[in-house]
């Protein structure tokens, strides 16, 4: 029997076992169908099997004969859904989109059959494509592009350019991510994983794979292998990688991983926090070297601190700390109702990027070394791979053209890098390695679970008299928790101390993820804040503006006053099954900066071309590139190309910290100022500023073909800050505190124990706005992030072993689209006016507060305060008993 | 690991009874079963072409025949279902996701595995993987079950049979040594059996499902506000 692909005629699988997807990706080459979970829950390798929807990981190859199958590249790029998600913005770094616009598509037809040309509510689209999850939460403007292309908006090409750069790439399955990466010859890696939580490894047995560069045909087909145990030869979690195996075939790779010899000696293991604080428990880093060796999950360098056992800290922060203690003791002591103290905890949350980690490496020649990486850092990914390789930085070369997601975890050098050069070396060929949904959810990194202790004094006037965190961040391997240090930027000046700590056990180590330490520390003081407004009988609104010394948060406090979801919010006791509640979260992020970030512009064919080794990872740097040299330059937009994601050009920021904007947009324009001074001395035609006509435009570019310029990102010392955090990275921190306030309303299902967010409104204070839709996108999305850290995502892992159980995306929950409140983003674009180009990050800020918003809304509608994240049905039917 | 199709039941019996292979229908339990190791690769029988086990039939008392071929999306939507069995379409609509519930049929739903996280870890070993205990029952059991009865702490996956047992329905299974046969749904399943999912032999095969007729005005209570909140309605399961 034939099968038919997007019209033609198709092969059939002859693999067996081979999924759909499979042989859709891998045999047709139709990379626009993208395997996330492999569990049928993401819906990213959605196609239309005889019109209908389908998830093709889980429907067998061998079921195709006979049927119709219509991929993303099917439906062509100018379906009305796929214009509509492009104009409205519905998406990101773009891995999810191709699964979307082709369920969309098939329920916008069936919609516009039946109902005509009118817009379905978004319940109703929620309901249709409930099988679908953008980690990066882009869900208000797929609720927007599905109803307008239901409502007929775009049957016709839109006038305007969709606002993002490479929305039509993405909307037709054409970007291509690292794991759509095949080159000839390739071969395929797997790692081998430690299944003990604490053991030395005795020997290894690489049963008959090669370990070395080999001689003859054996070279060309044997598998080949790679040890990468460290020097003391001890594995300290179950699933860190112990080796590496490549062979032509996946298949091969795997069988051949599972040959492999494990010579275990199980050494004493610490599974909790609880146990490894316990006396006589086993140090999991007894000496300095082993200590100094550890991971940290810290973004930039690590704060300083002492260890005991396997306890790291304190790292201590205070403010006439003395005086603070002093004060909460005596309140203590006097049974004060005016101090606040109380314990919070929160559970580790996962990135659960949908494209997993990834790396095909080329080290088949003697010559460059050459990566595909899925990372948030190609700049700095190239210089690292060169380092530890020994190879000149222009030996290594680095290619990120989009990633499908990061969220801090594809910062670092991570195994998949390791493992896939160091396979191609030996197997003279390219080695992919792609990690699976288990091992992308077991290994990669989390947010770490945190124990938080608050406590807050208010003296008799309702001021703040002091203020106290405590906090022992759970990053099982490794450590760098902030949570408290990060507290003492709040509210004020008033006597404090703040001291974190990190409880090291036998678990995988944690990430960076979105403001690392930042959502834990809100989730405590916040709610803290909150339960002192209660004690004193004041509005939580009234008691921020007279408490917060942030003047950018005060005019979001300001707008947040009028507003109706917060003004005309019930008061007083619910009742019944169904309450409602408002709350309301400050939060705070450092505006970090890389000042070494470089854009290069060059006069090509008559063309502008942007350059430089940064990435996008669905945030739009690519866009804030393109439109910031349109701007200086007086160029349309349209008239030049970006090309980045090669660590062959200029040095670019790397995406983290809410730094990549701040810092490339403020060189890019240097560049077009540049250009624009170079291009005026061969044609005066060109003004010096404004939008040039575009004769005299095409007169210039004619004249100045190769012209080259740079541009870059200087940070004098009022911008600059501190130095703290740097270490030797390109990171440096700015003056002034970026800041936001989340109001969130819910719905508590009393009986079932569920929380409904309904609405949500995002102040975000970042300064000026580089790319208003991208970054309320961005905003949009860190409120989906942060409704699934407050009511679902929880990593749980055994507690006999640390094997970690949520290891797919049916047990690891994250929001979909009916999971998320209809969201308003506003902008308060003053107060950093010392910044070149006049804005900051708002990447982090965005997330921080959302949780503890949720959590204040939760306490607001049922007068249960919660105090462990995520916030679940069990915990609350057990408290509102 | 082969393949075949054929379009009549007897044959579809007597492949599985001859070769050991393994029935499919949607194929979405067992495809994900194959690729997380839950279940090691074998030759299987395709039902889907076999009209024996399709469609939903009316008996003249009222009552129903629902083919184990008979989709979740089709049980959803199902004019007839909705109107006389209105627990169990909008069990059925609340199942798994939309392209899911297009696939996946009633027979799969009733007989998938289980979909307990220490079952489904290549790392443990259960009851139903040779193991002489139940890793969840020590380990982290957040989700099993509220109701202790027998050796596995694993709550059975399918809300189908939920919503199937309280309308009192009957399964029809085909072949196997004691040949056809009915059985209630609740009887699909033993829970003092922790190393199977359900009761059916190798070379058995779940062909329909009847329910009695409705009741007249009456119906199993429901829970819940109708169309309410939740995320879980619109989740996996």
């Amino acid at each position: 029997m034939d099968l038919e692909v997007n019209g033609s005629p198709a092969p059939v699988s002859d693999a067996p076992g081979a999924t759909a997807a499979d042989h859709i990706r891998d045999r047709l080459g139709l990379t626009g169908t993208k395997i996330a979970c492999g569990d049928g829950v993401c819906g990213a390798c959605t196609v239309l099997i005889d019109g209908s929807p389908t998830v093709s990981c889980l429907l067998p190859a061998d079921a195709l004969p006979g049927r119709s199958v219509t991929t993303v590249e099917g439906l062509g790029g100018a379906h009305p859904v796929q214009r509509a998600f492009a104009a409205h913005d519905g998406l990101q770094c773009g891995y999810c989109t191709p699964g979307f616009v082709v369920s969309a598509a098939a329920f916008t037809d069936a919609w516009r059959t039946e109902h005509g040309d009118t817009r379905p509510d978004r319940d109703t689209v929620a309901d249709a494509l409930a099988g679908h999850l953008c980690r990066c939460g882009a869900y208000e403007g797929v609720f927007a592009a599905v109803a307008a292309a239901c409502a007929g908006d775009f049957d016709t090409e839109p006038d305007q350019d969709p606002p993002r750069a490479d929305a039509h790439d993405k909307i037709t399955g054409r970007a291509a991510f690292t794991v759509d990466r095949a080159p000839r010859g390739c071969w395929e890696g797997v790692f081998v994983r430690s299944t003990h939580p604490h053991a030395r490894i005795r020997s290894l047995d690489p049963a008959g794979a090669r370990v070395d560069a080999g001689t003859g045909a054996e070279a060309h087909s044997t598998p080949v292998f790679v040890d990468l145990l460290g020097g003391d030869r001890v594995v300290r979690y179950v699933g860190q990688p112990i080796a590496a195996v490549a062979a032509p075939t996946r298949a091969r790779a795997r069988a051949a991983a599972e040959a492999v010899r494990v010579d275990y000696e199980p050494l004493p293991a610490v599974l909790d926090a609880e146990a490894a604080r316990a006396p006589g428990a086993p140090v999991l880093y007894p000496t300095r070297e082993e200590r100094k060796a550890s991971p940290s999950h810290a973004e930039g360098s690590e704060l300083p601190a002492p260890w005991r056992g396997n306890v790291r800290g304190p790292f201590t922060l205070g403010w006439r700390a003395g005086t603070a203690m002093k004060r909460l003791r005596a309140a203590e002591r006097a049974d004060d109702p005016r101090l606040v103290a109380r314990e919070y905890t929160t559970a580790a949350q996962l990135h659960t990027a949908l494209e997993p980690h990834a790396c095909v490496a080329d080290w088949s020649t003697d010559a460059t070394l050459n990566l595909y990486m899925s990372t948030q850092a190609v700049s700095d990914m190239a210089t690292a791979v060169a380092e530890r390789w020994g190879l000149p930085r222009d030996g290594v070369r680095v290619i990120t053209d989009h990633v499908g997601g990061g969220f801090g975890a594809k910062a670092a050098m991570t195994a998949d890098v390791v493992a896939s050069v160091e396979l191609s070396r030996l197997a003279h060929a390219p080695v992919r390695v792609t990690l699976t949904r288990a091992e992308e959810l077991t290994d990669t990194g989390y947010r770490p679970g945190t124990r938080t202790r608050v406590a807050l004094l208010a003296d008799d006037g309702g001021d703040l008299a002091a203020m106290s965190v405590d906090s022992y961040g759970d990053g099982g391997v490794s450590h760098g928790s902030m949570a408290a240090t990060l507290a003492a930027l709040m509210y004020g000046r008033t006597p404090r101390r703040t001291r974190d700590f990190d409880v090291v056990t036998n678990q995988a180590p944690g990430a960076p993820f979105r403001g690392p330490s930042a959502p834990p520390m809100a989730f405590a003081l916040e709610q803290a804040v909150d339960e002192m407004a209660l004690r004193l009988g004041e509005d939580p609104l009234s008691l921020r503006r007279r408490w917060d010394g942030n003047a950018r948060r005060q005019a979001l406090y300001d707008r947040v006053a009028e507003l109706p979801v917060w003004a005309d919010r019930p008061r007083g006791r619910r009742t019944g099954r169904f309450r409602r509640g408002v709350g309301l979260a400050a939060s705070t992020w450092l505006f970090l900066v890389s000042p070494k970030s470089k854009v290069e512009l060059t006069v090509e064919n008559g063309a502008v071309v942007v350059r430089s080794a940064t990435q996008d990872i669905g945030t739009g740097i690519r866009t804030v590139l393109r439109d910031v040299v349109a701007d200086r330059l007086g160029a349309p937009p349209s008239s030049l190309r970006v090309e980045i994601g090669d660590s062959t050009s200029v040095h670019g920021s790397g995406a983290g910290g809410s730094r990549t904007t701040n810092s490339m947009g403020p060189a890019a324009a240097e560049a077009a100022d540049r250009l624009r001074r170079a291009l005026r001395e061969g044609s005066p035609g060109v003004p010096p500023s404004g939008p040039v006509p575009e004769p005299a435009l095409k007169e210039a570019l004619s004249r100045a073909e190769g012209l080259r310029v740079v541009g870059g990102r200087s940070l004098d010392r009022w911008e600059r800050m501190s130095s703290l955090l740097s270490g030797d990275a390109d990171f440096a921190v700015g003056r002034g505190l970026i800041g936001a306030v989340h109001v969130m309303e819910v719905e508590v299902d009393t009986l079932l124990g569920r929380v409904r967010p309904t609405r949500c409104w995002a102040g975000i204070a970042a300064g000026r706005i580089y790319s208003p839709r991208l970054a309320r996108n961005q905003c949009e999305g860190a409120v989906v992030q942060g409704v699934g850290y407050a009511l679902f995502e929880e990593r749980r892992t055994d507690p006999a072993t640390g094997a970690v159980l949520t290891d797919n995306l049916e047990d690891y929950r994250i929001p979909g689209l009916g999971d998320v409140p209809e969201t308003e983003v506003y902008f308060h674009e003053e107060g950093f006016e010392h910044v070149p180009g006049g804005g900051v990050g708002l990447g982090e800020v965005s997330a921080v507060g959302v949780a503890a918003s949720v959590a204040n809304a939760v306490s607001d509608a049922t007068g249960w305060r919660p105090h462990d994240l995520p916030i679940r049905p069990d915990r609350l039917i057990e408290a509102l008993r | 690991m082969t393949t075949t199709r054929p379009s009549d039941l007897d044959t579809a019996l007597s492949l599985l009874r001859q070769t050991g292979a393994r029935p499919r229908s949607g194929g979405t339990d067992l495809t994900a079963c194959l690729a997380h190791g839950v279940l090691a690769p074998a030759p299987v029988v395709d039902l889907t072409g076999i009209a024996a086990l399709a469609g939903i039939d009316w008996r003249q008392d009222g009552s129903a025949r629902v083919g184990a071929l008979t989709s979740v999306h089709e049980l959803s939507a199902d004019p007839g279902l909705r109107r006389a069995y209105p627990a169990l379409a909008r069990t059925a609509e609340a199942l798994a996701t939309p392209q899911v519930r297009r696939t996946a049929t009633l027979g799969g739903n009733l007989l998938q595995r289980n979909r307990c996280w220490y079952l489904r870890n290549p790392a443990f070993d259960c009851f139903q993987t040779g193991g002489g205990s139940c890793p969840a029952r020590e380990g982290d059991h957040l989700h099993g079950v509220a109701v202790d009865q027998g050796p596995c702490v694993a709550p059975h996956p399918s809300t189908l049979a939920v919503a199937l047992v309280a309308y009192d329905a009957v399964a029809r299974i085909e072949g196997g040594d004691e040949g056809a046969g009915e059985r209630p749904v609740a009887d699909l399943y033993d829970p003092g059996d922790p190393t199977r999912d359900h009761v059916l032999g190798p070379a058995q095969v779940l062909a329909a499902v009847s329910l009695p007729a409705p009741a007249p005005a009456s119906g199993p209570p429901t829970c819940g506000r109708p169309g309410g909140p939740g995320p879980s309605g619109r989740w996996w399961r």
